[in-house]
């Protein structure tokens, strides 16, 4: 997925500068590595998320923001002021995707929803659930079985 | 040069007072005392009813906030948050506009007590401690569980009878925030 973010309506000045060497200030870059690893470049940082399945229903999940090894201390501090403003403990983002998070573990959980759910959308923006539709389709691949009916169910329901 | 004749011992005791007044605008120590105290307590109390344009009135133009801890890991100081006014008007501007357990599911609420003030030498700047236990209350229930707790290390400034907020540390001893840790400053 590759957005820009001045191309979004209401964009404002947000005073970043540093950018990432091959793309500039505004753009948003992110890819997934099947199956464990998401790649998400939004300048100046780059934060890569990786996860280690523990069992079934158990999952760690890390999430690394990294910089530019030459950085003077200021650009460091710039990057490390940009990253927690988005993506720290009190960042605008990283919180909205631990209460998704959140939601899925409590539906794995109890087999019920979350009370609080997150619908996903389909519009090739930072809010489109894409990387979830590719993650499901090579899951299908890998696995053979379809990621919507992996007991084969369908097949007997559609029999009787 | 003949020497100025002394002033009495009444005059002398007041141009200190008036002089003070006129730089920071309170005429007493229990008049500063009263709008520090005040101050740091409104910046909570309007932050826990998402008041966040009332927050900023609060703030010196040249406010900064930061948000620190210690990380045993690391073994050093880490910042999580750091904002200029304008940064931090930009962060709660848009809060609403995030999905968030706060403005649906959760209620926050701010336990300060003030432990020290300490006043520059012209009390224009009280320099200020004080412990901070913040806590949610789940809407459907009502179960309360604490977030976490800090110390706020704020700089106030105190001039033409005013007080504003001009910079806040929240140093913070809990590293673990629940499950979804904050979108909102503490």
């Amino acid at each position: 997925m590759d957005t820009r973010y001045d191309a979004y309506e209401g964009y404002g000045n947000e005073g970043r500068v540093l950018g990432w060497p091959g793309g500039g200030d505004t753009m948003h870059k992110f890819s997934d590595l099947f199956p464990t690893a998401t790649f998400n470049l939004r300048p100046p940082t780059l934060r890569i998320d990786t996860m280690v399945p523990l069992g079934p229903d158990k999952t760690i999940i890390e999430f690394w923001g990294l910089g530019i090894k030459k950085d003077t201390p200021e650009e460091r501090a710039e990057r490390l002021r940009d990253h927690n403003a988005v993506w720290g403990p009190f960042g605008r983002n990283v919180p909205e995707d631990q209460i998704a998070v959140v939601g899925q573990m409590m539906a794995l959980k109890t087999g019920r929803n979350s009370s609080y759910i997150l619908h996903g959308r389909e519009e090739h923006s930072a809010h489109d659930d894409i990387c979830l539709r590719h993650f499901y389709g090579e899951w299908s691949k890998c696995m053979n079985h379809s990621a919507a009916d992996p007991f084969n169910t369908q097949v007997a329901v559609a029999a009787e | 040069m003949a020497a100025k004749k002394p002033r009495t011992k009444s005059a002398a005791a007041v141009k200190p007072a008036s002089k003070k007044a006129r730089t920071s605008g309170f005429e007493t120590l229990a008049e500063r005392e009263k709008a520090v105290r005040e101050l740091i307590a409104r910046t909570c109390l309007v932050m826990d009813d998402y008041d966040f344009n009332a927050y900023l009135d609060l703030c010196h133009a040249d406010f900064r906030y930061i948000i620190t801890t210690y990380s045993p890991e690391l073994r050093k100081d880490i910042t999580w948050l750091d904002h200029d006014k304008p940064g931090m008007k930009t962060l709660l501007d848009v809060l609403p506009l995030h999905a968030s357990d706060h403005f649906l599911r959760l209620t926050m609420s701010r336990h300060l007590s003030v432990y020290t003030i300490d006043y520059s030498d012209n009390d224009t700047r009280a320099a200020t401690v004080s412990g901070l236990q913040v806590f949610n209350t789940a809407k459907d229930g009502g179960v309360t569980e604490l977030l976490g707790v800090a110390k706020l290390k704020d700089t106030v400034v105190l001039e033409s009878g005013k007080a504003l907020l001009l910079s806040r540390e929240v140093r913070l001893d809990t590293r673990m925030l629940g499950e979804t840790g904050s979108l909102i400053p503490f």
